[in-house]
């Protein structure tokens, strides 16, 4: 059903005249933003969010075009090699542009060469969590016991190469305990293997835990991020609790292709961080857990660089580099 | 008394106008997506997500719902009419119900499917609106080796689907097993057998095999048989029930309406298990069984039945507990955050007249499909009655257009037509494609699930057996096994299976 929509760009795309002039102002004609991840995923909320009010500031129609599949892989390879004219964008993320340089040897795609970061979207820490069941209350608590018995307890991850995998390893470095790896199928999945008592912890993002911590179902430990997450005010950061190397931030950020006029990407900029602090926008953001960022594209690509080379290194520590 | 009043709540939500309304757009949208093959509910939803923004969180909630199980609905109709299962769930209701329409009984196949749906859907909404709360709480303790050992009940289902010689069906089976090998490890993230393809990384589609093996396959063998003279299912008749086939059909589906509740509501894939274990059963004790392979209405009446009460009770896991059973359940579960609520255990009780109108909507929706559905079948029938010339490039198209929507990808086209060629070779072969489907659906399950089981022990087998739920799943495997082998060892003299 996604497929009418595009049909109806393409066809209005060439209604429109196809030889557009290097004058003309962009732009001409819609524009693709490419999520690497399933509908209804962080990204995917991220791109929904921002492409309405996008479209209504450029005059033209944004269209998200979901290409999933492989940790993000095939969509990004598709916009790295698309033509860097602007009309096709792409909601990149730590997986993307981070975790992925840090698990496959050989990437499809460079995500510093590749891609001219625009402007970075929004940003949202994860949270350690366990069951009350397992009568642990605080992170110290989880450590000791973990030192008690080493390889006895589990932590669930939403995947191999997934943040919740890199944060479980960041806090078994930091902590120097032994947990036994689980990967989920993914976050939901993971979170419901503590609820049901099968794992001890989980590290899904802060947004999908206050419906189970008031419930009583889930105990939150620490959250990820460098400050407090304004959904979980009373829950202390793996930093306060001394241990500064367990950071992780589950972010969003758009780009272009690289090679895209320096003009357009200036644009794009510049309307994005219009619309992020539209009120409706950032309540949609605030709901899904995310705090809007809108860096400029030369901020962003620093950010990017230490985020790949931070995981690249991390992955490399723990032994997580398979492919 | 609590539930009356609870339901008195959903029925007053639910019957608002717009819910009204909106209920019927669902219902409408998912039985046309349903009959279309390939396009399915999860691209439907994601596309109109965007445009429950604007709605209260009821009316969004109750009309991607009638989206879900309207597809449901719809995707038997295709599957009886041109032996086109769209959705995993009506792998099973192509297998007797295309013999059906083949021999001019598409609209006794079809009105069955609808009547079974709405029976099941019935009785569904009234499971929900009694035990949701008790059963998510089941659900949610059955752990890796409990889903193991269902998934091994599910194979040997699986043997026993097939009609024709019992090694055949064992071969298809672990045939479907290696194709469900390909794709990404879960465990260790190593990529097997993708040759570098990106698009495998996933795995093989589901879909992609499904309209390969069953639609071209299919039509590359009718072209056959049309030019040996025969003309594949145009004749038309026996449009409405008998009260015999009423008689016939009763059992069946009470039987597939409980296996599709108790199973929809695990969310580690038992719904999808439901048709095909309905179905098996019906196979070994239907009065009937002679005619299974040959179009027996009761091998459609049960899976149907199944299918659309796993459809509705898969909702219990996410109402409930926020927790997803498929990939549209983790679709409606974006929905409702971006009406701002975080689905899980608090939705119950903080937002009841949501609960309990989705539920209350699902029978409402129900009542719709068939009013929807029941006057169609004379439309759908006077359809295989065009000449096939015709119909087969239609139909064609149909499957590039559905496998193209669900991933865009042109590999996957490539892929499908690989499959077609392998389904017209099984078709000469006479290999039946069924068990072949549930061994690429349940092998990368069951391999996932027992891997986790010895993570959690520590690599000791045991966990299988000591755990009681776990135990008793093997012991109806072991049980399963053995009736499968019995008549195969008694008797070759079943020749009559064989034609």
């Amino acid at each position: 059903m996604k497929f009418p929509l595009r049909f109806l760009a393409a066809g209005l795309a060439v209604l429109l005249p196809t030889a557009v002039m290097a004058d003309e102002p962009y732009p001409q004609k819609p524009i693709t933003v490419v999520v690497p991840q399933s509908p209804g995923s962080v990204a995917d909320i991220m791109a929904r969010a921002v492409s309405g009010p996008l479209s209504k500031a450029l005059g033209q129609p944004v269209v998200v075009d979901n290409r999933n599949g492989a940790s993000g892989i095939i969509g990004a390879e598709r916009v790295a090699r698309a033509k860097p004219d602007g009309y096709t964008l792409f909601v990149g993320s730590v997986s993307t542009h981070g975790l992925n340089s840090g698990i496959y040897k050989t990437l499809s795609y460079d995500p510093l060469k590749d891609f001219a970061p625009i402007t970075q979207i929004a940003d949202s820490p994860l949270v350690i969590v366990t069951s009350p069941e397992s009568q642990i209350r605080t992170l110290n608590e989880l450590i000791a016991r973990a030192k008690a018995n080493p390889g006895k307890l589990t932590f669930a991850s939403a995947g191999n190469g997934s943040g919740s995998r890199f944060t479980g390893e960041l806090l078994k470095a930091s902590a120097g305990i032994d947990l036994t790896h689980i990967p989920y199928r993914g976050p939901a999945e993971a979170v419901a293997a503590v609820v049901g008592g099968e794992a001890t912890i989980a590290i899904p993002s802060a947004p999908s835990t206050p419906t189970f911590i008031k419930s009583g179902r889930l105990v939150p430990l620490a959250v990820t991020g460098t400050t407090r997450s304004d959904l979980l005010p009373d829950v202390p950061t793996t930093t306060e609790l001394g241990h500064p190397s367990i950071v992780f931030t589950s972010w969003t950020g758009l780009f272009a292709p690289a090679g895209t006029p320096q003009s357009v990407i200036d644009l794009l900029y510049t309307t994005t961080k219009q619309v992020l602090a539209q009120p409706e926008v950032k309540k949609v953001l605030a709901d899904a857990g995310a705090t809007p960022v809108g860096s400029t594209p030369a901020e962003f690509r620093v950010f990017v660089e230490e985020q790949v080379a931070k995981w690249t290194k991390a992955a490399k520590d723990a032994n997580i580099a398979e492919n | 008394m609590d539930l009356l009043s609870h339901l008195q709540l959903g029925l007053s939500t639910a019957a608002t106008f717009d819910n009204l309304l909106y209920c019927f757009v669902g219902v409408t949208l998912g039985t046309l997506i349903g009959v279309l093959p390939g396009l399915g509910p999860v691209p439907t939803i994601a596309m109109l997500l965007p445009l429950t923004f604007g709605m209260s969180p009821d009316t969004a909630m109750i009309m991607l719902a009638g989206i879900f199980y309207g597809a449901q609905y719809g995707g038997s109709t295709s599957a009886i009419l041109v032996n086109l299962p769209g959705e995993s769930s009506s792998v099973i209701t192509a297998i007797e119900g295309h013999q059906l329409a083949r021999q001019g009984k598409a609209g006794k196949a079809l009105a069955v499917a609808a009547i079974g749906s709405f029976v099941a859907g019935t009785i569904a909404a009234v499971f929900i609106a009694l035990f949701a709360p008790p059963l998510a709480e089941m659900a949610i303790r059955f752990g890796a080796p409990e889903y193991f050992s269902l998934m091994l009940c599910g194979l040997v289902a699986a043997v026993l689907l097939a009609n024709g010689s019992l090694l055949h069906g064992f071969g298809m089976m672990v045939l479907g097993l290696l194709l469900g090998l390909v794709g990404t490890d879960v465990n260790s993230g190593i990529q097997r057998f993708t040759f570098g393809v990106g698009e495998l990384a996933d795995g093989v589609g589901f879909v992609v095999v499904a309209m390969g093996l069953f639609g071209l396959g299919e039509i590359m063998a009718n072209l056959d048989r049309q030019e040996a003279g025969h003309r594949p299912a145009s004749q038309v008749g026996g449009l409405w029930l008998s009260r015999d086939d009423m008689r016939r059909t009763a059992g069946p589906i009470l039987r597939g309406t409980l296996f599709g509740s108790i199973l929809g509501i695990l969310p580690g894939g038992g719904a999808l298990l439901s048709s095909f274990a309905a179905y098996s059963v019906e196979k070994k004790i239907s009065p009937n069984r002679r005619q299974f392979g040959h179009g027996a209405l009761e091998g459609v009446a049960a899976p149907e039945a199944a299918n659309n009460a796993g459809a509705q009770t898969s909702f219990i896991p996410m109402l409930t507990l926020g927790i997803p059973s498929n990939p549209v359940m983790a679709l409606m579960i974006s929905a409702m955050m971006i009406q701002g609520i975080q689905p899980g255990p608090s939705v119950m009780i903080d937002r009841p007249e949501l609960f309990w109108g989705v539920i209350a909507s699902m029978w409402i929706g129900n009542v719709m499909l068939l009013v929807l559905n029941l006057p169609m079948i004379g439309l759908w029938v006077k359809l295989i009655a065009v000449p096939y010339l015709r119909l087969y490039p239609a139909i064609l198209m149909l499957c590039a257009v559905g496998v193209f929507s669900i991933s865009s990808s042109t590999f996957d086209l490539y892929l499908m037509a690989g499959f077609g060629a392998l389904g017209y070779v099984f078709a000469k072969l006479e290999l039946e494609a069924a068990p072949l489907l549930l061994g690429l659906l349940l092998g990368p399950m069951m391999e996932e699930y027992l891997r986790r089981s010895l993570l959690l022990s520590g690599g000791d087998i045991a966990i299988l057996f000591t755990r009681p739920v776990s135990a008793t799943l093997l012991a109806v495997a072991a049980v399963g096994t053995v009736i499968v082998m019995l008549p195969a060892i008694k008797q070759r003299r079943s020749k009559v299976f064989m034609e």
